[in-house]
This record gives C-alpha cells, sequence and structure tokens, in this order.
C-alpha cells in the first residue's frame, strides 16, 4: 500500500490490576504511545480508540501523568456478538516527567481516538555576560 | 569424545536426547495452537448481530472515514486503508514508537449474504462501524386466482 508495509496485529496490553487496584472492575488496557521530541517540545501520541475527547483524563500527580480515557464507542451491549477478535475497554497509562517539562504549558487534544499531549520544554535561563570594567 | 563414553554414558545420552525431542515437539505443539492469534489480519474486528443488521466493528484509530476503502460482494466484506503514524513529527526525534503504521487489507466471510446496497459505514473516535442488513429474501408473488364461471 502506500508504504508498502502491512500492519501487524497487536494484542492489546491489558493494565496490571496488582499494581492499580483502583482499576479492577472492566477491562482496561494500556494504550499504544508513540513519544518525540523537537527542540522546544516533547509529544505524546495515544490510540485510545472508542474514547471521545471529553471522556479522556490527564493529570500529573507526583512527577508522573497519568493518562485514562473511558471508552463510550466501541460496543453495543444489545448486540449479539458472534464473533470477537478484541476486547473494548478503558485505558489507563503513567508517564514519568523529566524535570525539563514545564508543567504549566502542557496542552492537549483528542480526534479520532488519537489523544495528543504537547509538553513544552522549560526554557534554558541564558548566560548572563557581566561586563568586566577596568578598574583605575 | 563420543567414543570413549562408557556404555551407561552413552545409555543416559540417548536418553536425555528423547527427552530433548519430546520437549520439542510440545514446544512445537504450543506453538502450533497459538498460531491462530498470531496469523490474524489488521484490523481485528468484532462481527455482531442485531435484529436487522450485521455490525462489523473495527478499532483503527487516526482515520478518517475517506482514508478507508470498504466493499462489499455477496457474503464477503473488504476493509481497507493506510494508516500512517509519525507525519506531524516536526523535525523531531522518536524516543518510543508503538502506534502501528501502513497499509491494510482484509476480507472477511460473513454468515449470511449481504444487501450491497444498503450497507453504512460510520467512523467514530477511531472506531469503524459497517453496518450490513441481510439480503432480503425474494418475497413470494402471491397470484390471484379468478373464479372462472362455466
Amino acid at each position: 500500500m502506500a508504504e508498502g508495509k502491512e500492519i501487524a496485529v497487536t494484542e492489546k496490553r491489558e493494565v496490571d490490576t496488582r499494581i492499580h487496584q483502583e482499576l479492577r472492575s472492566g477491562n482496561w488496557f494500556v494504550p499504544a504511545a508513540d513519544i518525540y521530541e523537537t527542540p522546544d517540545r516533547v509529544v505524546l501520541v495515544m490510540d485510545m480508540p472508542g474514547v471521545c475527547f471529553d471522556c479522556a483524563h490527564l493529570n500529573i500527580v507526583d512527577d508522573e501523568l497519568v493518562v485514562t480515557g473511558h471508552v463510550t464507542h466501541g460496543e453495543d451491549e444489545d448486540d449479539y456478538v458472534l464473533y470477537r477478535e478484541y476486547d473494548v475497554g478503558h485505558y489507563h497509562r503513567h508517564f514519568g516527567l523529566p524535570p525539563t517539562i514545564d508543567r504549566e504549558r502542557i496542552e492537549a487534544s483528542m480526534a479520532d481516538g488519537v489523544l495528543k499531549v504537547a509538553m513544552l520544554k522549560v526554557e534554558e535561563p541564558k548566560p548572563y555576560r557581566i561586563p568586566i570594567k577596568v578598574s583605575e | 569424545m563420543t567414543g570413549s563414553l562408557r556404555p551407561e554414558d552413552r545409555e543416559a545420552n540417548r536418553e536425555l536426547a528423547s527427552l530433548q525431542r519430546q520437549l520439542n515437539t510440545l514446544a512445537g505443539l504450543a506453538m502450533h495452537s497459538a498460531a491462530p492469534r498470531g496469523v490474524r489480519v489488521f484490523p481485528s474486528v468484532i462481527i455482531s448481530a442485531t435484529d436487522e443488521k450485521l455490525i462489523v466493528r473495527a478499532e483503527v484509530p487516526g482515520m478518517a472515514l475517506e482514508d478507508f476503502d470498504i466493499s462489499v460482494s455477496g457474503e464477503t466484506l473488504i476493509i481497507q486503508g493506510s494508516r500512517l503514524t509519525g507525519e506531524g513529527l516536526e523535525g523531531g526525534w522518536y524516543h518510543r514508537r508503538e502506534r502501528e503504521s501502513g497499509g491494510f487489507s482484509r476480507a472477511i466471510r460473513l454468515p449470511v449474504a449481504v444487501d450491497a446496497d444498503a450497507v453504512e459505514a460510520t467512523y467514530m473516535a477511531g472506531v469503524l462501524t459497517v453496518s450490513l442488513p441481510p439480503k432480503r429474501p425474494a418475497k413470494p408473488r402471491a397470484i390471484p386466482v379468478k373464479v372462472v364461471e362455466g
């Protein structure tokens, strides 16, 4: 196709409920994530199919970015399932925030089941040159 | 080396080799039974039914409905497209790359023939939903019987 490469099927990774006991009820999965860095920002992109934009939540807890998404699209409970290859569930993942990230300047947007979080880096203090005068 | 082994050692060697073969066979069996999940084609689907139609769902986030090429013929539904991640890199570099990128093409055999003209597809929050009403059997036509007097 466009890239000549076919997408491989990857199983959804389940959240370890031994660590996250609060997530015991329901299906919870770890969203697949891309992280890239540009000179001024770090961008986190996550696949969270079935989550509408107002059902995703981002919190900073103890230097960790906590991502939670509640699935709202993806399955109709009244339907009679004939064949199933994947389970529908919510999403949860933690990311450690390095000190270079400006906590006040994190922006997130969501479209088509993809959550994008742009985190601006802390502006590095510019070295200030102190002029030295010749003392007489 | 082998030639200098005592007969009892040779016997032990044979037993070990036999055990190794049995283990390999077991491992092969386990791999074989797991294979059907491994050879699946993207996207994974859920096929369900209501009273009126079949519904095929697939999670393919980050696309638009126009990016899908969906066609139906008889009992086969074909979903094709390509999903490219990493386009908006903005000159940056990756730290982690887990989101799959590439093309896909999947043909799904449906349990009944469907009415190709009435197939509808929607794409919401990264979930593709194709609803397929079954082809209605030709209605039996009632032939009026006239009473012929005579």
